[in-house]
Formats: structure tokens, C-alpha cells, sequence
């Protein structure tokens, strides 16, 4: 699905090579300063490369970017990343009305979205009236409105509470079977729940996931290590039911 | 120091006779999406009718640079170049000596994790992780007798979370300050707050010891409030026969499997 073949950026990538697969949930977990915003500004074409993100069989350059760019979506980790619209529903039309989308499709793909992410009773509300978690959560429903094949996902699940994090993730790991393909860039273990595949980012070099004391764990994750150290349990859960159920059997 | 909001309203926000109480010397969670509200009238930052008092003064009469109000970090954040400016700006409203200021920056620094060569970063140059430091330690700088800090390990790297966590309960134990934490994380809150006070719709939902604010399992839920991950152990094991109401610590936890597992084993 995404292919970035010999990236050299800035003498920190250095002949960088990554394979997304279609239809995965991948995770890259790096701490602060591992790379991962300037890899999400590379994939999304703000730092400008020829010929070495591949999406969907589109190679990015200048002549191709606008069509490449339909194809992602991208939340970014700016601070404060501004919402343009007062409403909701403003917002999650202005991306559609963009790409032309004429109103009667825009209003079935808005119903629809919403009705999937169940946020229809939030359409109408100012965006100032809702709480940061679902802000988030709707920056990241803003950013595959437009159906993109791949989503990018710099740190954006930071803010969320647990109960918007997981269903989010729920939610995107479901869209897979529709074609959708999540890259999820974060430093919270939490996120790799569902993923397919996770590789950990250190200084701009990609290795498979092993433990690391870098990342805060969860409750259930540093309960599972503890006991594993014990050699309790065999393996680490991430999950609280699979955890008490290898327990007691 | 104790701080009473007494019969406060605010127009804007729909604020209606406000009441609530916060204890000297303990650390007290704010949960609830407008928490930042308490923050913004303690700091004068936002109009209301009302009192607040602290420890029996009016805050109109207090010196507002004995609070310190820790923020999570913007764009707006730190307002000039350099890390040493930055805790210049602030010495503008202190009475103190230059060597003696600089004194207590490194300390403050150190405190936090950094060092004194930070002084001369540009504040460009840091990472979240380290600009948030900066933020604590600028906090800290005033000794201020009320600490309020917003999501206090958001952005904040593993390495420096224990760290953190450690200067709260110090400042709390070691240093009698009073504290309020601003989360939206009930783990956090369970796990670093004495008492707790809970908002919806900018009102009180209810208020008190956090330990037992969180007993109610179903008024919690109904509420929609996430409860900490270990109390949700806690249960799931009880369902399974087993007792472990009280182990209150993840090592108390680990130990509680351990001799379990093995008394099963021994069965």
C-alpha cells in the first residue's frame, strides 16, 4: 500500500525503507525526537521528495501530489491544531466540498460516517462545546471522510480517554476489511492493541518491537511484565480479560 | 492552604452557585471537560460574583504570585528565545538578587531532571518532553504555596514519569504545598490525588476523598467515568472467587497473584 524506498533526509533518515501492507493496522512506537512527525511530513508531502513515497501505486512528486494526496489522510500532533468551522457538520464537509463532492453524495457520506462513529448527535454542536477526547476523535473521522486508502496517525490518540482511545481503534481496525490501511505513529503502548505489525522508531532507524522501558505502559502491560519476570505467566497481555483468563483458568 | 469557592456564578459558562472546598496540604484532581475552569477563576482569569477565599482572605486581597499554574504546553507557552529568558521574564514580579535567582533556577532545573546547560538552549531546540520539564521547573521557580498542573505527564517521555510523579508527592509531603491536578486520566487521578472533586456541566457532580469517590462503581459508570484500570482488575478477579480488595499498589497485586497461583498449584 505504502512504500518509502531510500529516504535520506537531513543526515537523520539515512536510506530509510518502509513496506505498509494493505489492509494492516501498523504501529511505530517512538519516544519524542525519534523521527515520527518529520516521517508523517514526509509521507504527507509537506517536506517535499521525489520518487520515494509510494502509495497505492501513485510515486509521489510535484506532478503527482494532488492526486496522491487523495488517496491519505493525515492527523498531525501540531499544538493546538485548529479546527476552521464553528460546527461539526462544518467541519466534516469542508475536506468533501474540496474535492467537489456534489451535496446529496456529501450528506449520505456525512450521515453515514457519523452514524459509524456514532457521533450523530454531535453534527450540530459547536466544536468549542465539545471535550478535547472528542475533538480528537473527530480530527481523526475529518481525515478519512474522504475515503483515503492509507491514514497516518501522528500521535493522535494522545488526550483521548480510555473509552474514546479503544473504541476509536475498534473502530478503525474494522475499516481495514473495507480498505482502509492504518499507520499509527505513537508513544503510548495502549494503541498497539489491534495492530498488525509494530516496529519501534529510534533515531530515525526501524526495528521489530521488542520491550522497552521508554514507553509507559499501561496498568495491565507493567502487571503482565512484573509477572512474566516471575515467570508467572509466559507472555505479555495487553488485554485484562486475556491477562485474569491465562491466570485462572 | 484551604481555598473555599463560596456561591460562585459566572454567565458565561453557566456557572451557578459553585461550592467546593479545597484541602491545605493535599493533593486534590479536578476530572470533568471544563476543569480548567477552577484553574481560571483561582487565577483571576476568569469574572464571577462570589467568594473565594484563601485560608479565610479574600483572593482579591492575595498575592497571585504565590500561585503557581502549570498549563499544558502550547505555542503560546514560553514567550522568548532562550530557556534563561524565559525564567528572567518571571523574575520581574520577585524581590530577590541575581546570584541568588540564578541559584534557584539551577535548582529548579536539576529538580526536574535538566541541567544548566539548558540555560542556554532556544526553547525551539527542545523537545515536548524537555519544554515541558521547562514548564514545571518555571512553575516551581516562585515557590509558590499553590501548585495547580494541568495533565502534568502528558508529552512527558517514560524516563521522566517517576520523576515527575516523585515532585508531587514531594512538594506535597516534604514542602506543604497544596496541589491540583487538572486530569482527564482516572489512573492518574486514583493513583496521585488524596481527594477529588468531579464537574459536568460546569457544576460539582460530587466531591471527597478519591478512594472513595471511586467505590461507586455504578454511579461512575452512569456517569460515563472511566474507572482505573486496577480497580477493573480488581473486580474481574473477584468474579474468578478471589479477594484481592486490599491490595491498593500493582506490587501489592503482583504479590497477591503470585502466592495465589502458587496455593492453586499446591492444590
Amino acid at each position: 500500500m505504502l512504500s518509502i524506498n531510500n529516504l535520506n533526509y537531513k543526515n537523520l533518515y539515512n536510506d530509510f525503507n518502509l513496506e505498509i501492507p494493505k489492509n494492516n493496522f501498523i504501529t511505530i512506537l517512538g519516544t519524542n525526537r525519534s523521527g515520527k512527525t518529520i516521517l508523517t511530513k514526509i509521507i504527507s508531502g509537506i517536506i517535499p521528495t521525489t520518487d520515494t513515497c509510494i502509495l497505492d501505486n501513485i510515486s509521489l512528486n510535484k506532478n503527482t501530489v494532488l492526486t496522491y494526496l487523495t488517496k491519505l489522510g493525515v492527523v498531525s500532533n501540531d499544538f493546538n491544531q485548529e479546527f476552521l468551522f464553528k460546527k461539526v457538520k462544518e467541519e466534516l464537509a469542508y475536506p468533501l466540498l474540496n474535492l467537489g463532492y456534489p451535496e446529496a453524495k456529501l450528506n449520505k457520506r456525512i450521515k453515514d460516517i457519523s452514524k459509524y462513529f456514532e457521533i450523530e448527535d454531535l453534527l450540530n454542536k459547536n466544536i468549542e462545546d465539545l471535550s478535547i477526547s472528542k475533538r480528537k476523535l473527530l480530527l481523526i473521522i475529518i481525515s478519512i471522510i474522504h475515503e483515503p486508502r492509507l491514514v497516518v496517525l501522528d500521535d493522535a490518540f494522545l488526550e483521548m480517554n480510555k473509552s474514546d482511545k479503544y473504541f476509536m481503534i475498534n473502530k478503525l481496525n474494522n475499516l481495514k476489511k473495507k480498505g482502509l490501511t492504518i499507520l499509527n505513529l505513537t508513544s503510548d503502548i495502549e494503541t498497539t492493541i489491534t495492530s498488525d505489525k509494530i516496529y519501534i522508531l529510534d533515531n530515525f532507524n526501524l526495528e521489530d518491537y521488542k520491550e522497552d522501558s521508554r514507553f509507559k505502559e499501561s496498568f495491565i502491560i507493567q502487571l503482565s511484565n512484573k509477572l512474566k519476570e516471575l515467570e508467572v505467566t509466559s507472555q505479555t497481555y495487553f488485554n485484562m480479560e486475556d491477562l485474569v483468563g491465562a491466570l485462572w483458568k | 492552604m484551604e481555598i473555599k469557592f463560596m456561591n460562585i456564578y459566572n454567565k458565561k459558562y453557566k456557572i451557578k452557585k459553585l461550592n467546593l472546598k479545597i484541602l491545605n496540604n493535599k493533593i486534590t484532581g479536578i476530572l470533568g471537560d471544563t476543569n480548567n475552569l477552577i484553574a481560571n477563576l483561582l487565577t483571576n482569569n476568569l469574572d464571577y460574583k462570589g467568594i473565594i477565599m484563601f485560608d479565610n482572605l479574600n483572593i482579591l486581597g492575595y498575592d497571585l504570585n504565590k500561585i503557581s499554574y502549570i498549563k499544558k504546553i502550547d505555542r503560546n507557552t514560553f514567550l522568548t528565545k532562550l530557556v534563561s529568558d524565559e525564567f528572567y521574564l518571571k523574575k520581574k514580579n520577585i524581590d530577590i538578587k541575581d546570584t541568588i535567582y540564578l541559584e534557584k533556577i539551577i535548582s529548579s532545573l536539576r529538580m526536574v531532571g535538566l541541567d544548566d546547560n539548558y540555560l542556554k538552549r532556544e526553547i525551539r531546540t527542545l523537545s515536548k518532553s524537555e519544554a515541558r520539564l521547562l514548564e514545571i521547573a518555571l512553575g516551581l521557580i516562585k515557590n509558590p504555596e499553590l501548585i495547580i498542573i494541568e495533565e502534568p505527564f502528558l508529552y512527558l517521555d517514560n524516563k521522566y514519569y517517576y520523576n515527575i510523579q516523585k515532585i508531587i508527592k514531594d512538594l506535597k509531603e516534604k514542602y506543604d504545598k497544596t496541589i491540583i491536578i487538572l486530569s482527564q486520566d482516572t489512573n492518574l487521578l486514583y493513583e496521585l490525588t488524596d481527594n477529588l472533586i468531579i464537574l459536568s456541566n460546569n457544576q460539582v457532580l460530587v466531591s471527597g476523598k478519591t478512594k472513595v469517590i471511586f467505590k461507586d462503581k455504578e454511579f461512575l459508570t452512569n456517569k460515563n467515568i472511566n474507572l482505573p484500570d486496577i480497580l477493573l482488575f480488581k473486580e474481574l478477579v473477584s468474579n474468578k472467587g478471589i479477594d484481592f480488595s486490599n491490595l491498593n499498589t500493582i506490587d501489592e497485586i503482583v504479590k497477591g497473584v503470585v502466592e495465589n497461583v502458587q496455593e492453586n498449584n499446591s492444590d
